[in-house]
């Protein structure tokens, strides 16, 4: 369902969970990742904070980089080309995570684990390491906490610089590389998650394709932020420079749980990684049905 | 959740009570509201769409030269202005159950438990179970019905399911062959989607198995089968004895012609031969006031008015004969005419939007969560085949003396239109409406079908029983417990939770080891006998099944235009939408089967059995 919670000078924010709507509002050029201080003062903040937190010295992850920035079409696409065919982690990883999804691992190797074999696509021999597992989650973190308290103690400390200078380390400053394994890698880590559910129900482990079990194990961002850098007129009213639309992907991933949703492949903020994602998933999947122990039973 | 204050609070009390108890349990004054509640629910969380960008044909803008804003087109197309290919022919199955959860099966689950030993072990009929209280009629109507709304059509002929035979089975060969549903290919956007599959008829509720999915087929049905020429009076063919046509350029011998004329039985040619007379009927009455209109336009409107009176009788006299219980009655009568009630309507005609106070028929169109589409998971509720019995014999109206005796394969495909050589249209009328159909219980599924004979060369013998347990399966349907959960109902933790049936419960445990291996249709016959959370007292189908029921039987009315803002003297007429208003099942059949007047004088339904011999 879609809304807009508009409070002029407050906030003023489209929120969109219907594939259909934003499958069709995401090509419009008005709308961008050019986080600019402008707007009600929410959004003001809101921009401020993802402008300051997501980059990398003066770059911008590629995430929350603008639709014309210099070069991010081409690396984008170099990078989705090089991800065609990536190795889907080590051997290793691929038995540790498929251990994780059995269930005979504990939740405290996932995080590292995912972080190293995402890592291993920029740097090899990315090591899995708490400290960087828990650099990515004060990154992640960082851009959407409203809690006072943690803000200011991040404040206080530099715990977010120190993240990513944790972060941006072991890969040479590659902010695509920051992005991978301190944001998106969450995504990788939820779905594992979800795998590990479906593992314990033994009917869906017995009967769900390799196709099934990625399509409900690859989710997406809960939410994608754009913000209008020109006055719009739309189906939710008039709206001004600085207004944002959060896309709801998670919501709308529910509807309509395709690659167009959950990895936006038709659009030119697609990301890079829809391929590689899908078939580590499916490999992981493949491995922990491989390795599972043989029961016996009635058929 | 979306909608007025009065559907959030229905939702909201519908989801606390269902947590006590299930809704048949409570008072009618709580049931009602309750099941309104249900609706309102389901309508945000289980509709889906799985269109994605269709690629189906651009439909042509003015079809057959009608205008399409006051006239049904034969493929379906422009009934939402805004979307013209939805709901027409080809447009895919929409789902009820979240789209992740649809993927088929895959081996060894698709194959586990046997769908031949779920077969021969939990459906064959060990002896006909009927239902007392309800006539042979009613099974008809359910598949007349059903070929309005869907088909998969012909299978893949390259892609074959090989079903192992069990030990000591007498099944030839070892091995069952089942072709596999034949598949939409993949469209741009589908990538990580499950497979889905397209209806080859109309999706609407627009009596296409009378006037067929396609221009072709309807010119076909408006031809006289004496001449061979066009009818240009707007009226379907009728041979000279007002029989339907033979379909001479079908492939079995004797095949009656109609819109749809698959899987074919003498119950289907009883309700196909009264409504295409009653088509006639139609176009005679609108000629008196229109008798300058053209035959196109006469057959256009008389189809509009035929198409909302099926729909009317389906909502108003079928539906509440199979649940028969005062809530069941009341909430599918409100649903036509609204909880204001059918004098009201008569007195004060709508009085305003409201679905609940002044019917679904007539209101706004809403399409809620997902463009309009039959669905999967309906069509795998309807799955009834039960309903049929294997043995059928035909009586005579005048003195109940029996005229002819046959099996169910001697009344099926070409072989209906023999039994009118042994016994009259009235004789036939009469035999199934007082017979009675099938329960729909475990062990009730008729043997006939589980051992179908080829329909022509090149065909297979088929166990339509396995089949059906294969088939959902196949299309991702999911088994009982989980679409029990889908549908916001308790799913059974033991085979002593899902039926109070001691010997079914060893049956089923034997079979499937696990509960949630149950599949959908067994569940669903299971249920019958389960007083916790089972079949509804008094309805003749399960509560799970009904669920969908509520779900998509108000979505037909709600989503077609023809039945809301357009649902009008205007785009019908003024003679037309009385037409509608006035008549049923019984003023049909006095129409087109006088003769048995008397026999259904006393039927409180017109699905109830009528009254042996001359009835006084």
């Amino acid at each position: 369902m879609s809304s807009r919670i508009r409070i002029p000078g407050l906030v003023d924010v489209i929120r969109l969970d219907e594939p259909a709507a934003i499958r069709a509002i995401v090509a419009d050029p008005r709308l961008d990742r050019d986080f600019k201080k402008e707007g009600p003062l929410i959004n003001r903040l809101l921009a401020g904070r993802i402008r300051k937190v997501l980059r990398v010295g003066s770059h911008p992850l590629p995430a929350v980089a603008p639709r014309e920035a210099e070069d991010r079409a081409r690396l984008q696409a170099l990078l989705e080309q090089r991800l065609q065919n990536a190795q889907l982690g080590t051997p290793e990883q691929r038995a540790t995570l498929a251990a994780y999804v059995r269930g005979e691992k504990g939740e405290g190797v996932l995080g590292p684990t995912a972080q190293a074999a995402v890592g291993e696509l920029f740097a090899p021999g990315y090591a899995a390491r708490k400290d960087r597992w828990k650099a990515a989650r004060t990154l992640d973190a960082a851009p959407r906490s409203f809690n006072p308290l943690q803000i200011l103690w991040w404040g206080l400390t530099g715990a977010v610089d120190r993240a990513r200078k944790t972060l941006a380390a072991p890969v040479d400053n590659d902010p695509a590389a920051v992005h991978a394994t301190g944001v998106a890698v969450h995504n990788l880590v939820r779905g594992l998650k979800i795998m590990r559910g479906l593992w314990r129900q033994p009917f869906a482990r017995e009967s769900l394709t390799e196709e099934a079990v990625i399509c409900q194990c690859a989710v997406a961002p809960a939410n994608v932020l754009r913000q209008w850098k020109a006055p719009a007129s739309t189906l939710w009213g008039e709206v001004e420079p600085g207004a944002i639309t959060l896309f709801q992907l998670d919501a709308a991933r529910y509807r309509s749980p395709s690659h167009q949703i959950v990895f936006m492949t038709d659009s030119w903020s697609r990301c890079p990684a829809h391929h590689w994602t899908a078939s580590l998933l499916g490999a992981v999947w493949r491995e922990a049905k491989a390795s599972a122990p043989v029961k016996g039973g009635r058929s | 959740m979306a909608g007025s204050l009065l559907e959030s609070l229905l939702g909201g009390a519908a989801r606390v009570l269902s947590r006590i108890q299930p809704w048949h349990k409570y008072p009618t004054t709580l049931a009602v509201p309750t099941l309104a509640g249900l609706r309102v629910n389901m309508r945000h969380e289980n509709l889906f769409d799985t269109e994605m960008e269709p690629t189906i044909a651009a439909p042509d803008p003015a079809p057959g030269g009608i205008d399409v804003r006051e006239a049904r087109t034969a493929d379906g197309s422009y009934n939402d202005l805004s979307k013209p290919w939805m709901g027409m022919t080809g447009a895919r199955f929409g789902r009820n159950m979240p789209i992740e959860r649809t993927f088929g099966e895959e081996e060894p689950a698709l194959m586990t438990p046997n769908p031949r030993v779920i077969s021969n072990r939990l459906l064959a009929r060990k002896e006909f179970v009927p239902v007392p209280h309800l006539n042979a009629l009613a099974g008809a109507w359910l598949q007349f019905m059903v070929h309005d709304w869907l088909s998969h059509g012909e299978n893949d002929p390259e892609d074959k399911f090989y079903v192992p035979i069990p030990e000591g089975d007498s099944w030839p060969g070892g091995v069952m062959e089942v072709l596999k549903t034949l598949r939409d290919p993949d469209r741009p956007g589908d990538a990580g989607r499950p497979q889905a599959y397209t209806n080859v008829e109309t999706h609407w509720w627009d009596a296409s198995q009378i006037y067929g999915s396609s221009l072709r087929r309807q010119i076909k049905v408006r031809t006289d089968p004496t001449t061979g020429q066009f009818l240009t009076d707007g009226k379907l063919g009728l041979q000279p004895n007002g029989h339907l046509p033979i379909d001479e350029a079908g492939k079995i011998p004797g095949l009656e012609l109609a819109g749809v004329n698959g899987n074919w039985w003498i119950g289907l040619s009883v309700m196909h031969t009264v409504f295409v007379r009653e088509h006639n009927s139609v176009v005679d009455r609108l000629k008196i006031d229109f008798p300058e209109a053209s035959g196109e336009w006469l057959f256009q409107k008389a189809r509009l008015v035929v198409s909302a009176l099926l729909a009317k009788i389906h909502t108003v006299e079928w539906t509440p004969a199979l649940m028969n219980s005062p809530e069941g009655r009341l909430a599918m009568r409100a649903n036509w005419w609204g909880l204001a009630g059918e004098t009201f309507h008569r007195a004060f005609g709508r009085r305003g939007e409201s679905e609940i106070l002044f019917g679904v028929a007539g209101s706004p169109v809403d399409h809620h969560n997902a463009p309009y589409a039959m669905t999967e998971e309906f069509a795998a509720c309807y799955r009834m085949h039960p309903l049929m019995p294997d043995d059928y014999s035909f009586r005579s109206h005048v003195d109940d003396r029996e005229l002819l005796k046959r099996d169910l394969i001697g009344v099926a495909r070409g072989q209906a239109s023999s039994v009118y050589e042994h016994a009259s249209f009235d004789d036939v009328v009469y035999s199934l409406a007082t017979s009675h159909p099938g329960a729909l219980c475990l062990h009730n599924y008729p043997n006939t079908l589980r051992s179908l004979p080829p329909k022509r060369e090149n065909d297979v013998l088929t166990d339509l029983a396995a089949t059906d347990i294969l088939r959902d399966r196949e299309r991702g349907v999911p088994r009982y417990c989980e679409f029990r959960r889908h549908m916001s109902m308790r799913a059974p933790k033991t085979f002593a939770e899902l039926t109070d049936n001691k010997e079914w419960q060893k049956e089923l445990e034997e079979i499937y080891g696990d509960v949630e291996k149950v599949d959908l249709l067994v569940g669903t016959l299971a249920e019958s006998q389960c007083t916790r959370n089972g079949t509804p007292p008094g309805f003749g189908f399960s509560d799970t099944a009904f669920r969908i029921f509520i779900l998509m039987a108000t979505r037909r009315l709600k989503s077609d235009r023809f039945y809301g803002e357009d649902f009008n003297a205007k785009v019908y007429t003024p003679a037309g939408f009385a037409w509608v208003r006035d008549n049923g099942l019984r003023q049909v059949m006095e129409r087109h089967v006088p003769a048995l007047a008397a026999q259904f004088a006393d039927a409180r339904s017109m699905f109830f059995p009528w009254a042996k011999g001359t009835a006084g």
